[in-house]
């Protein structure tokens, strides 16, 4: 991912999401990773909050922003992303019932 | 999404909106988007080559800012990677009164795979469509060849018309 804002000047910051780590906080998730380019080395932090998630999904949702995938990836992002939503659900329903049975004894 | 980095100095994070609505958004190349911002500086600069998607728009208060982000076909994958990741799970389960985000993340999921069943399937019809075409038209012409028919020569159309002037 690019960024460039208007206080960065001349510069462009180069933020790879897939090395950023993720922590998670009771009100937000949040991204943490390194910039390196050019006279910069930089850490940097995103917070995503709830209302962030729904609205991401809502930009992936885009018809123009779901035809650039299809074109780049084909059906196997799909296929991928399928697999990665079982497991995803299987995960929920594994913390969600450890979650209720803390909560009964409790 | 709260942004925060090294370079923003004493300033607190930079608010960036990821609501649809308030976003410009379109599939650009790297240099034309970055173009609209920096034009001096494109020569120099070593952009992806491709497509990205751009996104654009102005932080929110109290420092508001314009700025471009381009997003590659493997960011959104790390973002959706993300989305279902073992942290996000955590996020939503461990907190009470999150069932409800599950069900619209879910939701929103939903829509997501089916639009792009959908974009898939349009995408393989159109270019099966292209090639019948191509195929027919090669077809044709072979057609012609073996019976040892000229394809037809083009009519040219009188520069003055033959239609009685009045």
């Amino acid at each position: 991912m690019l960024l460039w804002s208007k206080g960065l000047g001349r510069l462009l910051l180069p933020m790879d999401l897939g090395k950023a780590t993720v922590e998670v906080e009771p009100d937000k998730l949040i991204l943490k990773g390194r910039i390196v380019a050019p006279k910069v080395n930089w850490d940097y932090a995103a917070s995503m909050y709830e209302e962030d998630l729904k609205d991401f999904l809502g930009i992936l949702n885009d018809r123009v922003v779901i035809r650039y995938l299809v074109r780049e990836e084909g059906i196997h992002l799909l296929v991928q992303l399928m697999g990665l939503a079982c497991r995803f659900i299987l995960l929920f329903l594994k913390e969600g019932s450890k979650a209720w049975i803390i909560g009964r004894k409790a | 999404m709260d942004y925060w980095s090294q370079g923003l100095g004493r300033r607190s994070a930079l608010n960036i909106g990821l609501v649809r609505e308030h976003l410009d958004l379109a599939i650009e190349d790297a240099r034309t988007a970055i173009r609209t911002v920096l034009p001096s500086l494109v020569a120099r600069l070593d952009l992806p080559e491709g497509e990205k998607v751009v996104l654009s728009g102005e932080t929110r208060p109290p420092i508001v800012w314009r700025y471009v982000t381009l997003l590659g076909a493997d960011d959104l994958k790390s973002i959706l990677r993300l989305a279902m990741s073992q942290e996000a799970v955590t996020f939503i389960t461990r907190f009470p009164g999150r069932k409800k985000l599950f069900v619209k993340l879910a939701c929103l999921m939903a829509i997501f795979f089916t639009r792009y069943l959908g974009a898939w399937i349009a995408q393989k019809v159109t270019l099966g469509f292209k090639e019948i075409s191509v195929q027919e038209k090669r077809n044709e012409g072979n057609d012609r060849r073996e019976r040892g028919v000229e394809p037809k020569e083009k009519t040219e159309i009188p520069a003055e018309s033959s239609f009685p002037q009045r």
